[in-house]
């Protein structure tokens, strides 16, 4: 039986095929990436990973709008306007879900990675 | 003895598909997402294109349609022509618009005026679109209901005019005929979309990969990220348009009341229903989005089951009971994803 050559083109190729591998994963963020992007009149203004969240935390946009943040969640807590929609939306807790602030054109937004089973739109 | 020859290069090459494919199926295709404002509402878009840029241009390019739209149709908008109609009582209405009120009429009157375009007195008294809606004075609500008939509106092709004091008010429809905007931009493209906005939905194309789309059917009592059943399509040639009407949209309270904005036609009230939402599917987003206002304000009837059929729509009606009957071929589409708290209502149980 012919006995198994490395010859050092292998280990090269190899070696390249889990760089990119390595890469591919490093690019698209671990699964357990959760980022809370605020964005106002369609500019980010904030952004943070929401597992890297440690205590509660209270945000004043520069527009009014205040939002909550804590470990896993996000939330509109009050804005400037009369009708208060945005606070219905309650707390974004996974991928996808969205909430929108529309007198002050404030939008919060859940990316990451793993896939819920959240549905492509609700009506 | 069996000999078997290996070749380094060769396995080397097989890790490297290996690792390769098992990279792809970390990340499925997602699509673009981007979000705009129109029509008093978030607009948002996903678009599955080649890049990123791509997707946000024909976002833009839509949600240029819509606000292109709205400034035609809005009634808040001091220099539309729905505005300029209600402020001088006739106007040569631009064929969009004209359309629609065409449309509109048609399902008006074969919904026995459920649907009612005319309304547009009575709902501005009652100020819903505004930031402080409240009821209105018995009197004047009289008055505007008096001048809310449908007879009082006149067509000769695009000319309309109004008799007796009687306002257009297109809220009922405005975001089906946005999305039908939505449509007809999507259509010069070849790629698959989803838009929704204020509780309208258009699927456009087939959802990339094998899966249908899923469009969640909002929970009348939760926030308005929760839904309690989804409906499944699996998209194609023609657009499926989605939209829900519902008690628990705007409302306000006055004296431990709550009022919704869902008018009646006959009280110029908000509708007595046990009905808390009602979804209709359909073709066109104008249909899909006045039906769900007429089959609310119906009610689970035979009319309203026979109104829907007219137009070859499905229906969901759900109760504050947890019922939930579903008409029409979307019967197949739909599971109820919250079984603790809703049920299906067979044919039989219906009592119409």
């Amino acid at each position: 039986m012919k006995k198994l050559s490395v010859k050092k083109g292998d280990i090269a190729v190899l070696a390249l095929a889990l760089i990119a591998f390595a890469a591919v994963l490093l690019l698209r963020g671990s699964p357990n990436t959760v980022t809370a992007e605020v964005s106002i009149n369609g500019k980010t203004v904030f952004s943070s990973d929401l597992n890297k969240i440690t205590e509660k935390e209270e945000i004043e946009l520069e527009n009014g709008v205040i939002i909550g943040i804590e470990p896993g969640k996000i939330y509109f807590i009050s804005s400037p306007c009369s009708g208060k929609d945005c606070i219905k939306f309650g707390e974004l807790l996974s991928e996808g879900q969205t909430a929108v602030c529309v007198p002050s054109k404030t939008v919060i937004t859940l990316k990451g990675e793993k896939k819920g089973s959240i549905p492509d739109a609700i009506s | 003895m069996l000999h078997i020859h290996y070749s380094s290069a060769f396995i080397s090459l097989c890790l490297v598909f290996i690792l390769f494919f098992s990279s792809c199926s970390l990340g499925e295709e997602a699509g673009f997402e981007k979000i705009g404002f129109s029509m008093g509402s978030a607009i948002s878009s996903r678009i599955y294109a080649e890049n990123e840029a791509e997707a946000n241009s024909l976002s833009e390019e839509i949600f240029a349609a819509i606000g292109e739209l709205d400034s035609l149709i809005s009634a808040t908008d001091e220099n539309s022509e729905i505005s300029a109609l209600n402020a001088e009582g006739e106007f040569f209405l631009s064929e969009e618009a004209g359309e629609i009120i065409r449309k509109s009429l048609d399902i008006c009157e074969k919904s026995n005026g459920r649907l009612n375009i005319a309304l547009g007195a009575v709902t501005k008294l009652w100020g819903f679109s505004t930031d402080l809606p409240s009821l209105p004075d018995e009197k004047e609500l009289k008055s505007a209901l008096g001048k809310s008939k449908l007879e009082n509106i006149l067509i000769d092709g695009s000319f309309i005019s109004l008799k007796n004091g009687a306002q257009i008010d297109l809220g009922a429809v405005g975001k089906g005929a946005g999305a039908d905007e939505a449509e007809r931009v999507l259509q010069k493209y070849s790629c698959s979309a989803v838009i929704s906005f204020g509780g309208t939905v258009l699927l456009h194309g087939k959802k990339p990969g094998k899966e249908n789309w899923v469009i969640g059917v909002r929970d009348p009592f939760g926030s308005q990220n929760d839904y309690i059943a989804t409906l499944s399509f699996s998209g194609g040639q023609e657009a499926v348009f989605i939209s829900t009407s519902g008690s628990y949209e705007k409302t306000f309270t006055e004296n431990g009341k709550v009022y919704h904005h869902i008018i009646d036609p006959e009280t110029g009230f908000p509708v007595q229903t046990e009905l808390v939402s009602v979804t209709a599917v359909s073709n066109s987003g104008l249909i899909a989005d006045a039906l769900s206002t007429a089959l609310f304000a119906e009610g689970l009837t035979n009319r309203a089951l026979e109104l829907a059929n007219e137009y070859s729509a499905g229906a969901v009606f759900i109760f504050e009971d947890g019922r939930i009957y579903v008409s029409g071929q979307i019967k197949d589409c739909f599971e109820i994803t919250n079984t603790n708290k809703y049920t299906l209502m067979s044919d039989e149980e219906i009592i119409c």
